[in-house]
This record gives structure tokens, C-alpha cells and sequence, in this order.
């Protein structure tokens, strides 16, 4: 197969076992690299967007993105689920974001909720997404060799972006609170691309930055848990648990 | 394309027990920060830079990536699979040096002390890669094949035969033990591994003459011919068809010289052959002689009465041993101290004492 057969191929996947089509769109506006909206009940296609910036790695994108929708489909019913916000975490989060810019100029007061709400997007999608998109990480390396190269080139753009999260900007950007956390997660997601790829550059301004232990844990209780979908949300309250995010997150069924 | 990872830390955010927790800022804590990142990207491909900014209190990093883009283990396999043992050697040293336990590490360094002829070395590297991974097949089958290059047949033998226990049909494992059991020369075990080895290689041009040997080895040399000859028709290196071939030439010219008499046939092609050399040049004598040794390469069953043969340099048809007779007499025309790789030099003389 070749990459434009194999992207199509994913597609396929998703559309025989939801019965719904998936709608590829590209979006400049979109923040991410990509992300796929997966059908609810009353909605006729999947939606999968990507940022044109990336189109030279769709193949892999696309492939991802299916894989994700997968997990979510074929998980049984009771096992389908969303991470929802507590109804103590936006205040806390203002609270903290609003101390942490208390003598800083440059943040006015009225933009800490909106800010603080950035914040609690990413980090909330950081802890839905990241265990699991390791799981599909490492598939799409076992079993689809033709996707190495763009796998490799997208996750070094997200390690790039990721490792910003323990340098001197994050820690003026938010508290320690907010940092710690997003920083756990990378500092697992490194660490598993540094051993999946046998590349401890990688892994190693974690080990600097003292880090080293956490996602140690991280990853341990990443293969601590079963593979099947029904274990991803198990997957998502663990690392939640962890890194102390389950004070203003929690997985609800969907 | 080269790609670069950068990065920045604060100096308060620096884990200081990684180098023996020297004040921040201090001579010693840039030594060390500096060290510290150092180590982390030696030997790894391309190049980093650490820069450390007093004045903004922070370490900056830049990794630029080597062009390949290949990780360096991914790279030394490949070098040491194309056979750059000299190139593989340092990236793998410097790999052992940050993942002391990976055994695929240390199994591609044993493959290469096992090259350099060091086989203590590798073997010590293989079992620390099998320490850290009881079922690693291929260091299991590379032990082996230190042992037994160190001269520890039956050690060797015993890895081997843990190697097939994870797998029966393992290519390289199969071949191995079946050459140190022709070694120890155990020739009816040998024989049940080779027929293993051919069953999943079964285009393995030195399994076809090791089963050619054993065969011989065990009194049934009749069966041994048709696996030589296989080995010739299946091509491969040449210096294992020439292997091949000389088996083939050995074992007819012991069937044709069996009660050690002079074949008077023989006496008789190289008489009506050198009537035939009387009318012509030697630059003629040369042409048949070459023409029949090219069509021996594909193999001439001398021993075969029956089926006759059609060159281009004489007219008529010959038997095998015919076209040979003829051939060793051409040759004593001009070249008579060639080794065509059959001793018909007794008939020789009888042709031409008359």
C-alpha cells in the first residue's frame, strides 16, 4: 500500500465500523495538528480536521486520528467516556492564575479567566489524549513501517512544542500547580518515544529538569494497565490520580 | 534536512543531585551542567551546543540532529549489517555507555568482537545481553557461534540448541549447529539438523554440500552427488560452487578410477584426439580445450556413458568422459602443468607411448 492507499485505508476502518463517513477538513484556525470529532448519534459523519500547516504528514495524521476514533467506537458502551471539568476547577484555576499574575504588568486582570480557561482546555485534553495516543504511537510503529518517517516527524514537532513545559516561559506563563502536572505528562511522553526510538536525547532535559522519577511512574502505570480500549478510561483516572489532576478533572460516561 | 531540539531551563530548575549538588551558578555547577548534556548527546549523531546564560540564570541546549535522521542504533545496525564494522564500533561503544542494559546493544557489539576474532569479549557481551533478555534468539545463536570459534564446541552447541527452543526453524541457529556437529564430526545428528536447515533454507548452497559431506561421511556417498549437484545448479558464492564442483570432479574420478587400472577407454579418446591435434594450430588446441572446460563448469557426468555432448570446436558428438579425455590431452599441448582438476596422467602416457 502506499501512503495516500494507507491513509484511505483508516478511513475505511472507521467508516465500515461506525457506518458513519469521515469528512476530512483542513482548518488554518485550528491550534492543534489534528483531531477528529467522532460522531455522536444524532450526527450524520465523523469530522476530522487538521491544520494545513501539516498536510505533509497527513498520512500519519489521518491514520492517528482513525486509530483514536476507533478506540472510542468499539469500546463497549459502558466504557465509552469524556473528561468533564469538577465544578470547584475553574475557580481554583482563576484563583491561582490570578495570584501567579498578581504583580505582572503585562497580564491585566479582566484576561486571567479567559487565559485560565486555555489553560484548563489543554491541560484537560493533555490527560484525555496523552496515555492514550501513546497506545496508538506505538501500533502505528509496530505494524505500519511506511508511517516511520512522518510518525517520527510529528512527534519531534510535539516534542519540540512540549518541552517549552519546562522552560523559564511556562513557568512565568502559570503556578507550579498548573506547570507540574502538563510537565509530568510530556516528561512520560518523551520518555516513551526515547525508548520506542532508542533516542535518550530525547527523554533527557525531563532528566535535567527532575523529572526522571515521574514519568518513570507515569510509564508504569501505562503498562500497568490493559491495551483494550475498555481500560483507557481507567487509563486517564490513573495518570489523573498521579499527577494530582483529578481535583478538577473526572471521567464521566459518555 | 538537519533538524534541531533546543530547549531552555532555569538554573534554579536543574536538578542538582544529577551532579553532585554544587551551588547554583558556582564553577563547578557550569562544569557539571555542561558535562552533564555532554554525556547525554555523545556519540548520539550530529552535534549540541550548551550554552550557559549567567545573566538570564539559564542553560540553553541545542541539539542538531544528524542529517539521517535514523536513530543511532538503527544506524549501527545498518552499518554493521553493510559490514562498516569499523564505523558501527564507536556509536555502538558510545551507545553501551548511556543504556548499559539494552541487550540489542550489546548483542550488535558482540556481533562485532565475534568479526575482530575477540571471542571472549563478545561472548561476555552476548551473555549480559541474554541476562537481561532470556528468550533474545539472535544472541543465543551469536553466543553460539563465539563458543564455538573460541574452540567450546559443546558450549557452543548447547546455545544453539536453547535458540531452537524459541524457535525450530531458526535459519542461522539450524546451520550452525549442524556445522559444529560435522565439527565433532557426529555425523548421524548432523544429518537430521541439516535436513532441518534445508527444510526452511532450502536454496542453502553450503547446506546442499555439508549434506553432500555427511552423506559421505556416512558411507552414502551414492545419495551425496545429487545435493553437490543441486548446489551448482542453485548458484551462490563462487568459492562454495567451487567447493561444489570439486566434490563433483573428486567423486567421479574416484568412480572412474575405483580398481585403479587404466581406463583404456580413456587410452583410446586421447589417442583419436591427439591424431586430431596432428593437422591443427595450437591457438585450435587451445579453443577446444577451453570450450570443453567452460561446459564442465555446469557440471559433466563423466560416469554417465549415455548421454553424449555437441561442441562448437570439433565435429561430432561426445560422451562426458570423451570431451574430458580430450581436454586433459589438449592442455598437455599447451599448458601441460595445469590442474584441470582430474588426474589422467597415466592415461596420458599410454596414449603417447605408442
Amino acid at each position: 500500500m502506499d501512503l495516500k492507499e494507507l491513509q484511505q485505508y483508516f478511513i475505511d476502518r472507521v467508516e465500515a465500523t461506525s457506518g458513519k463517513n469521515v469528512l476530512l477538513q483542513s482548518d488554518p484556525k485550528f491550534s492543534g495538528h489534528a483531531t477528529i470529532r467522532v460522531a455522536k448519534d444524532n450526527q450524520p459523519a465523523h469530522l476530522l480536521l487538521y491544520k494545513p500547516d501539516h498536510e505533509a504528514l497527513l498520512p500519519y495524521l489521518v491514520a492517528f486520528q482513525c486509530e483514536f476514533a476507533l478506540r472510542t467506537i468499539l469500546a463497549e458502551p459502558d466504557a465509552q467516556f469524556n473528561l468533564v471539568l469538577k465544578p470547584n476547577m475553574m475557580d481554583e484555576f482563576v484563583k491561582l492564575m490570578a495570584k501567579h499574575f498578581k504583580n505582572d504588568s503585562t497580564m491585566p486582570a479582566g484576561a486571567v479567566p479567559q487565559f485560565s480557561k486555555l489553560f484548563s482546555d489543554g491541560l484537560g485534553h493533555q490527560l484525555r489524549s496523552m496515555p492514550i495516543s501513546m497506545r496508538i504511537d506505538r501500533k502505528l510503529h509496530e505494524k505500519f513501517p511506511e508511517l516511520h518517517s512522518m510518525q517520527r516527524k510529528s512527534i519531534d514537532i510535539q516534542l519540540q512544542e512540549n518541552v517549552h513545559s519546562i522552560g523559564p516561559y511556562a513557568k512565568r506563563s502559570a503556578p507550579n500547580e498548573i506547570v507540574r502536572p502538563n510537565a509530568m505528562m510530556n516528561a512520560a511522553f518523551a520518555k516513551f518515544f526515547s525508548i520506542l526510538w532508542d533516542s535518550p536525547p530525547i527523554f533527557s532535559p525531563y532528566v535535567a529538569a527532575g523529572y526522571a522519577q515521574d514519568a518513570a511512574k507515569l510509564l508504569e502505570i501505562h503498562k500497568s494497565i490493559p491495551n483494550e480500549p475498555e481500560e483507557d478510561r481507567k487509563l486517564v483516572d490513573a495518570w489523573g490520580a498521579y499527577t494530582g489532576l483529578d481535583n478538577w478533572y473526572e471521567t464521566k460516561r459518555r | 534536512m538537519s533538524e534541531e531540539f533546543s530547549f531552555s531551563l532555569s538554573f534554579d530548575d536543574f536538578d542538582r543531585s544529577l551532579i553532585g549538588n554544587p551551588p547554583i551558578g558556582s564553577d563547578e555547577f557550569r562544569l557539571g551542567v555542561a558535562k552533564f548534556f555532554t554525556d547525554q548527546y555523545q556519540g548520539i549523531g550530529g552535534s549540541a551546543r550548551v550554552i550557559i546564560d549567567d545573566q538570564e540564570r539559564t542553560i540553553e541546549v541545542h541539539w542538531t540532529k544528524s542529517s539521517s535522521g535514523m536513530d543511532p542504533k538503527q544506524k549501527a545496525i545498518e552499518l554493521l549489517s553493510d559490514g562498516n564494522r569499523q564505523e558501527a564500533l564507536p556509536i555502538l561503544t558510545a551507545l553501551l555507555y548511556q543504556t548499559p542494559n539494552d541487550p540489542e546493544v550489546l548483542h550488535a557489539l558482540g556481533l562485532i568482537y565475534i568479526d575482530l576474532g575477540d571471542f571472549a569479549k563478545a561472548a561476555h557481551l552476548l551473555e549480559q545481553a541474554l541476562e537481561i533478555d532470556h528468550k533474545f534468539l539472535s544472541a543465543y545463536v551469536a553466543l553460539g557461534v563465539a563458543e564455538i570459534l573460541a574452540g567450546n564446541l559443546l558450549i557452543g552447541e548447547e546455545h544453539l540448541r536453547r535458540a531452537l527452543k524459541i524457535d525450530p526453524e531458526d535459519h542461522y541457529a539450524l546451520k550452525n549447529l549442524s556445522a559444529t556437529l560435522m565439527k565433532q564430526q557426529r555425523f548421524a545428528e548432523a544429518l537430521v539438523q541439516i535436513k532441518r536447515t534445508l527444510a526452511v533454507a532450502p536454496d542453502d548452497t553450503a547446506m546442499m554440500i555439508e549434506m553432500g559431506d555427511c552423506l559421505n561421511q556416512l558411507g552414502r556417498s551414492g545419495e551425496s552427488e545429487q545435493y553437490y549437484r543441486r548446489a551448482v545448479k542453485t548458484g551462490g558464492p563462487e568459492h562454495l560452487l567451487d567447493i561444489a564442483k570439486a566434490r563433483l570432479t573428486a567423486k567421479s574420478e574416484s568412480v572412474l578410477k575405483a580398481n585403479d587400472e587404466v581406463r583404456q577407454d580413456v587410452v583410446e579418446f586421447m589417442r583419436k584426439a591427439l591424431k586430431r591435434f596432428k593437422g591443427m594450430s595450437t591457438e585450435d588446441i587451445q579453443c577446444i580445450a577451453l570450450e570443453i572446460a567452460v561446459l564442465g563448469t555446469k557440471g559433466l557426468g563423466i560416469n554417465d556413458s549415455k548421454k553424449t555432448y555437441i561442441i562448437d570446436s570439433l565435429p561430432g558428438e561426445f560422451t562426458a568422459l570423451e570431451l574430458v579425455s580430450i581436454m586433459y590431452a589438449a592442455f598437455q599441448q599447451f599448458a601441460p602443468e595445469s590442474d584441470i582438476g582430474i588426474d589422467l596422467s597415466v592415461e596420458y602416457r599410454a596414449a603417447t607411448r605408442d
